[in-house]
């Protein structure tokens, strides 16, 4: 009699000890260790938060780290150890061509992914187990420059971007949106390397296109010396960026030579929404500097999946798929998500308010502060009008 | 003009913190038949260190530049000492892996133990554009040529005019000859080491406010440094002043008018070109075959 009850009580210990496992590929080491370290740090506060409320559908949540080693092999490797390891889903990478790497791996395996890369072709490769963390270089840019163009009404626009698949998707959709809707083109384009200490060759190009208005796809660092150097030579041309030109990195690194440059941005800490303020809070107090919005993201990524665990009511990975496309995403739905509003489309496109924001140096910090709130162009909220922040 | 004026400012100021660290490899293989792989992290510890002591202890900037030479120059001495000095039997294979070790260990010893995020240094010299007819520079750029280049000319004057440099020259020719002529060969190379610590210390802080400081920057640093050194000549101090200079030209030139995608190409085509038809650098001296 104790003998057949053996297995019964053994499989109701099994059920209560399993997990649901979250795969961290990402970014540790190499050139995009700074932005992984945000990473680190929101999976530390989300787990927690989530195993403190009582875990997903009953199983505490548990993640590994994959370190990618910021390159695309390693990632495609490091995904493979992740699925091996058991992971529901997988976080990260951050680095576009990262991502292009291992999707295929995950797509195989039929386990979601949430990345935080913003190259427009990851949506688009007929991958469904592929979310983004964050509103894709096409719609940020498209955003920018509809501003730009009516806002500032540039003579002639120029662009530097980062020779990677981050920096060359966003050279891409540039051209494309100043052809089709403006029927103009860029003055000049340069590509730069990571890590370029020396921007004098851009700087030249720059000069003599007579470019008014630049528009930049740097990462982070780059951005921060290229304003350095702009500054250096008391470069005249308005400078516009995208998230990452705006960043807290890009703003610490950079200091008063970011004074005066504008950019949009998804997770803003000065955005007016609930959970980036409270995030910000969190972040402010327990590390005392603001956070980059990468944090936002590996935050959201936790959230991400427990929401479609939730919504499908089961750890089946098909229904965690078929819940997630086409679906609004709230407060209301998941109290903790940061950004508000999310709608994800049926590629797994993120579509959610953007912020316009103008960075000021106040003679100790450089902050950037949210002027404008830009919906998204697609689900519910993409009938809403762009405001002005308070 | 102008444009071209612009540049080559830029591609010297950029060339010389090249060359700075680049000496150290010189160095190193004139005296000791040793290729420090882990030069580009020699330049990096003394960046975290005047970070800490500057930043984060808010120590004065003089005091701060001070010990961050001393702990360098305790780095280079402890380097020789535990290191090459044990392996220096083993060639220059068993040298280069140890040192391939050793820069891994650094870098990474310094993203775990300190951050991997990349920290601000700043600014030494002012900042401000100067413009001099439609030619707009800052004095940081100047400074940075002026000072490094008397830094590399009074190392060279120290090596060929004083008893101790020398001295080091002797040992680089032959260890055997030098040490029947009374020179403690095993004393000149702890000195060299620790000379070659102490210039990187001292372009840690050129460096930091171009690089930025963070743990990774060793790598590209001492591969630009290697190259540099391998184009100027690997058996002059002014191979190294040389060759920094050329890198920094070729990069800049190269990118403002042909392409900024290939910048780094060019260098890599030139330094082939290099070791093809003058493979003693551009300021080496041809050695001939035993």
């Amino acid at each position: 009699m104790i003998l057949s009850l053996a297995p019964v009580f053994s499989a109701g210990l099994g059920a209560a000890q399993e997990k649901l496992r979250i795969g961290l590929v990402i970014e540790q080491t190499g050139a995009g260790a700074s932005l992984g370290a945000y990473w680190i740090k929101a999976f530390e506060l989300a787990v927690g938060e989530v195993n403190k409320g009582g875990g997903v559908l009953g199983r505490q949540v548990e993640y590994e780290i994959f370190d990618n080693q910021s390159k695309a092999p390693v990632s495609v490797s490091a995904t493979q150890k992740a699925l091996s390891w058991g992971a529901f889903a997988i976080a990260g990478p951050i680095y576009s061509g990262n991502t292009l790497a291992c999707m295929p791996v995950t797509q195989e395996a039929k386990t979601p992914q949430m990345t935080g890369s913003e190259n427009w072709r990851i949506t688009l490769q007929g991958d469904k187990y592929i979310w983004r963390m964050s509103t894709g270089q096409t719609q940020e840019i498209q955003k920018l420059l509809n501003w730009v163009m009516a806002e500032r009404k540039p003579k002639a626009l120029g662009m530097l971007y980062v020779n990677n698949d981050f920096g060359i998707g966003a050279w891409e959709t540039a051209k494309k949106l100043l052809k089709e809707k403006y029927n103009t083109e860029l003055v000049m384009a340069a590509a730069c390397e990571q890590k370029q200490p020396d921007y004098s060759a851009e700087l030249k190009k720059i000069k003599e296109s007579n470019a008014d208005t630049v528009l930049l796809n740097l990462l982070e660092e780059e951005s921060a010396m290229f304003y350095r150097q702009a500054k250096k030579v008391g470069l005249n041309a308005f400078l516009c960026t995208v998230n990452t030109g705006i960043s807290v990195d890009a703003c610490r690194l950079g200091k008063e030579a970011v004074d005066g440059v504008y950019g949009t941005s998804g997770y803003e800490y000065s955005a007016p929404e609930a959970g980036c303020q409270r995030l910000a809070k969190y972040y402010r107090e327990r590390y005392g500097e603001w956070p980059d919005n990468e944090f936002m993201k590996g935050y959201n990524a936790v959230y991400l999946v427990k929401t479609g665990i939730e919504l499908a009511k089961s750890f089946d990975k098909e229904k965690f798929v078929e819940k997630m496309h086409s679906v609004h995403i709230t407060p209301k739905i998941q109290p903790n998500i940061v950004g508000g509003s999310l709608y994800y489309d049926e590629n797994g496109e993120l579509h959610s308010w953007d912020y316009l924001a103008k960075v000021t140096w106040n003679g100790k910090e450089a902050l950037a502060k949210a002027l404008f709130a830009i919906p998204p162009f697609k689900g519910p909220d993409s009938d809403k009008k762009t405001f002005v922040v308070k | 003009m102008t444009d071209l004026i612009q540049l080559l400012i830029g591609g010297l100021s950029i060339g010389i913190l090249y060359s700075i660290v680049a000496i150290g490899f010189v160095l190193l293989w004139q005296t000791s038949q040793t290729i420090n792989f882990a030069q580009g992290e020699f330049v990096m510890v003394p960046m975290f260190v005047m970070v800490g002591l500057h930043i984060v202890l808010k120590l004065p900037f003089w005091l701060s530049f001070l010990l961050t030479i001393l702990a360098s120059s305790l780095m280079g001495y402890l380097f020789e000492k535990l290191m090459i000095k044990r392996l220096l039997a083993g060639g220059v294979i068993v040298i280069v892996i140890a040192t391939l070790g050793l820069s891994a260990f650094l870098r990474y010893g310094m993203q775990i133990t300190w951050t991997p995020l990349t920290l601000f240094f700043p600014h030494i010299f002012s900042t401000e554009p100067i413009k001099i007819r439609n030619v707009v520079f800052s004095s940081e750029d100047i400074w940075n040529i002026v000072i490094i280049s008397i830094i590399i000319l009074l190392l060279h004057l120290f090596i060929k005019r004083t008893k101790l440099g020398k001295a080091m020259q002797a040992v680089a020719q032959s260890r055997e000859t030098a040490t029947l002529m009374g020179i403690n060969v095993m004393q000149i190379i702890t000195l060299v080491f620790v000379l070659n610590s102490i210039l990187t210390g001292i372009g840690a802080i050129f460096v930091a406010p171009v690089f930025f400081v963070r743990y990774d920057v060793g790598v590209q640093l001492g591969l630009k440094a290697f190259i540099a050194a391998v184009i100027g000549g690997f058996n002059q101090i002014r191979g190294a002043l040389a060759g920094g200079i050329t890198v920094g030209l070729v990069e800049t030139l190269a990118a403002a008018y042909i392409s900024t995608a290939y910048r780094d190409a060019f260098t890599m085509i030139l330094l082939l070109l290099i070791l093809l038809i003058k493979p003693e650098g551009i300021a080496g001296i041809r050695e001939e075959a035993y």
